[in-house]
């Protein structure tokens, strides 16, 4: 395997889960060079992802301390983690249905809060694991294996939620811009906040045969590309192009969540030190025992 | 494979904490709330992180670790829901703080998910669900026993075991949280607290140490820093939890894993899996008996109850006694893994239970000696009153049977 | 201008520089890398490899202008690219690692 996965991956698990063609281990690749042009070790990382392909082909690679959530909830978990540990690095790798769809409410609050975690949202557009139904950022139209007659329901850009919510930094890629990818990731992961990167990536299994109806990697790569670009290969306009780029940043503006409830703890912990100070300094003038607020040396 | 654990029966409370007074006798006594004792009890054992959303009758917990928290150097999460909160929990317990959360019935419904990943990874969490009255979200201030098969079965997939325990008391609320945050860590894995409205909310004599630091009962955390960090086939107690953020490179996620902690999917990885979360707490129910029992040297009829109606049904019993009824009374504090033993004379039981579809009474069913000798008194939204319990026993000494009262339910079908 | 190249372009400037590597054993044939790659370095085998796949291997290393398009576009951690030990490149052909795709392509092709 390339040196950058001998370094960080877990050998037992590589080759991966992921199909042939599946976008998932290039965006990997990406995140290992952004983390390793960071000076980052294995043990500074922690590894989180949910459910789907992108939970389930990405879980245990990571060599380092990592977790799989229950769907949707990698960021609840993600969570209490940073309240225990701090000072790691978390990179919180999430499908569009761990994010945009059964976990939002999560991202949403993590973002408010200006938790200071790295999300990787890798999107291909669909519930590719359970056979390519659509998801909340499935293209208006698409044919799909639960929209046979084309998705009804409009969909939404998660960059937009969760910049509405109090991101601190927000961006977004694709699967054809590997270069952006790994400039963007060390962005995120220098901002000590909520960093969200939406990175869209091609499922030649899924998503292309009921889609594109194709499942040629090839082609499903280009799809990708097309609509990074804006223009197909012919010259004519696509059916719509992603904006790509840094959406915003305001990386380092705001308190990082933990670090409020760290500051608030030594104020109240100074404040209670010195009344407890207080009390003695008048016990011991009124020579009596004294009363304490109740909860005695605690 | 088996192995037999077999627990005596014994007369009075069997429990951890009938000498830990003694063990501090520095203290202060207070006039306080079952949630106060609930909240006091986990910072005493090194409880740091709490993390939940407020419902009735939990509340008051979660009100008072927002301030006590801060003061001992944790943290109190008031998460968007209880899902997340149940997750937060693990995450901050798999960090290496310990953690817990409180709701109730609602609430619990809702950390299934976070419940089986926490199990299944063997994570130490303590759980509170103060029990409301059903049907569903019934009558939000009033005591219900509806989620006793609940708390046993409180995720999916089966292949596991629950610890469980109900105090009903204030005091005992106060030393029951720090056995079950102990039992926690010993045996890798959440433990529930079974309260209800009524121990919840009501007030009492509390005697609380002066000292937390030199409680001497208290397992403190540790950590496991080498593999296995699941030890697949083994029912090993005292086995460190694993941690995140110190480098072992531990695997953490809920599908059938390996020692190492990845997925796998086949035969021989389910039984290894299996056997270690099920075995490691059946293996040694031993540690895991707690419950109070009086007059069983000659009780012809037994009255059973556990939580707040427990005082009650003890008063009907004590009373019983007096007016000539052979009566004994049988309380379980640990209420999973069900202590099939306290039910193995033949004699009459009445189970009084504050539900009326009848939960506690089929446990007590099965394993009594003579099914045919279980009766069932329940009871909803108000706790069994001595009168009710007196006629109950008396009815079932003198004629086989519990007589029609009111509002008590005596069908279990 | 698409991703992929049917056509390619013979080898300039740093062509010969550069080791390749490819972990065979690990390669699902997605065909990226033989598609991606602007010079003629890939190659399929005729043998599967233990996975089940008929993978790639580095056929022409001689080809290899060191875009490393190969290197980012390889889903499965397969390949390596790195000058060869004691070789050095000139200044004008030193890689952009900021550009883009289409950048970088054509300052390796023109």
């Amino acid at each position: 395997m390339n040196k950058l996965a001998a370094k960080y991956l877990r050998p037992s698990q590589i080759p991966t889960k992921a199909c042939h063609g599946c976008g998932i281990g290039m965006i990997e690749n990406w995140l290992l060079q952004a983390i390793d042009e960071m000076g980052l070790k294995q043990e500074d990382v922690i590894f989180g992802t949910g459910i789907g392909c992108v939970g389930r082909q990405t879980f245990a690679t990571w060599g380092g301390d990592n977790f799989g959530a229950t769907h949707g909830r990698a960021l609840a978990v993600a969570t209490g983690l940073k309240l225990a540990q701090p000072h790691k690095k978390y990179l919180i790798v999430v499908g569009d249905g761990d994010a945009a769809s059964i976990g939002t409410s999560h991202l949403i609050h993590a973002a408010r809060r200006n938790l200071g975690v790295t999300v990787i949202c890798e999107d291909n557009m669909g519930y590719e694991s359970t056979g390519g139904q659509f998801s909340p950022t499935t293209p208006a139209g698409y044919v799909t294996n639960s929209s046979p007659y084309g998705m009804v329901e409009p969909g939404f850009d998660p960059c937009d939620v969760v910049k509405a919510a109090g991101a601190t930094f927000v961006a977004e890629t694709t699967a054809t811009q590997w270069h952006q990818t790994v400039k963007i990731v060390k962005k995120a992961l220098a901002n000590d906040g909520f960093s969200f990167v939406h990175v869209r990536f091609p499922c030649n299994e899924n998503f292309g045969a009921y889609a594109l109806g194709t499942r040629d990697t090839l082609k499903n790569l280009e799809w990708i590309y097309e609509h990074t670009q804006g223009r197909k290969a012919d010259g004519s306009e696509t059916d719509f192009t992603w904006e790509t780029g840094i959406k915003h940043d305001a990386s380092n503006s705001r308190p990082e969540f933990t670090s409020l409830l760290r500051a608030m703890n030594e104020r109240v912990q100074a404040d209670v030190a010195a009344k407890a100070a207080e009390a003695a300094a008048k016990s011991a003038i009124a020579g009596d025992k004294g009363r304490d607020d109740g909860h005695g040396k605690h | 494979m088996a192995t037999v654990v077999r627990i005596p029966l014994q007369e009075g409370l069997v429990a951890p904490w009938t000498d830990w007074q003694r063990r501090c006798p520095d203290g202060r006594r207070l006039l306080e709330a079952g949630t106060y004792a609930l909240t006091e009890g986990a910072i005493a054992a090194g409880c740091r992180v709490f993390a939940g959303y407020p419902i009735t009758p939990a509340t008051d917990i979660a009100e008072y670790m927002s301030k006590r928290l801060p003061q001992v150097g944790g943290y109190y999460m008031q998460c968007e829901d209880e899902l997340a909160g149940m997750h937060t929990c693990a995450g901050a317990s798999l960090g290496g703080l310990k953690a817990m959360t409180a709701t109730s019935g609602p609430g619990y419904t809702l950390m299934h998910d976070a419940y089986g990943w926490s199990l299944t990874n063997e994570i130490p969490l303590v759980v509170v669900d103060a029990m409301r009255v059903g049907p569903i979200s019934g009558i939000t201030g009033a005591p219900g026993q509806g989620e006793f098969y609940v708390a046993r079965y409180c995720t999916h997939g089966g292949n596991f075991e629950t610890i469980v325990l109900s105090p009903s008391s204030v005091q005992e609320a106060f030393w029951l949280t720090i056995d079950a945050f102990n039992l926690a860590e010993r045996f890798r894995t959440p433990v529930t607290i079974l309260t209800d409205q009524v121990v919840s909310d009501m007030w009492e004599d509390l005697f609380i140490p002066a000292d937390y630091g030199a409680l001497d009962f208290v397992v403190p955390r540790k950590h496991n820093l080498m593999m296995p960090f699941y030890p697949l086939n083994s029912a090993d107690l005292d086995v460190p939890p694993n941690v995140i953020g110190h480098g072992t490179g531990v695997c953490v996620s809920a599908y059938t894993h390996t020692e190492e902690g990845y997925d796998i999917e086949d035969m021989e990885a389910q039984w290894a899996q299996t056997y270690r979360l099920v075995n490691k707490i059946r293996h040694h129910r031993a540690e895991l008996t707690r419950y109070e029992a009086i007059g069983l040297d000659d009780a012809e009829v037994v009255a059973v109850a556990y939580g707040a109606n427990a005082r009650t049904v003890k008063t009907g019993v004590l009373e019983a006694r007096q007016r000539g009824v052979k009566a004994g009374f049988i309380r379980p504090i640990t209420l999973w893994p069900f202590i099939d033993e306290l039910f193995e004379r033949d004699c009459h039981y009445v189970v009084c239970e504050l539900n009326y579809d009848g939960q506690l009474v089929r446990e007590v069913a099965r394993a009594a000696a003579d099914k045919n000798k279980v009766h069932f008194m329940g009871k909803s939204a108000e706790l069994h009153t001595v009168a009710e319990v007196v006629a109950g026993l008396d009815g079932v000494a003198r004629r086989g049977r519990v007589p029609e009262l009111p509002y008590i339910w005596t069908e279990v079908r | 201008m698409a991703l992929f190249k049917a056509e390619k372009k013979a080898p300039k400037g740093p062509a010969g520089k550069w080791d390749v590597v490819i972990g065979e054993d690990m390669c699902k044939a997605c065909g990226f890398c033989l598609n991606v790659c602007p010079t003629d370095v890939f190659a399929y085998r005729t043998a599967a490899n233990r996975i089940g796949w008929f993978p790639m291997y580095v056929a022409h290393e001689e080809n290899c202008v060191g875009c490393n398009l190969c290197y980012q576009i390889c889903p499965d951690f397969c390949i390596d690219v790195a000058l060869k030990p004691g070789v050095t490149l000139k200044a004008d052909v030193a890689l952009k690692p900021d550009a883009t795709l289409t950048a970088n392509a054509h300052a390796r092709n023109n």
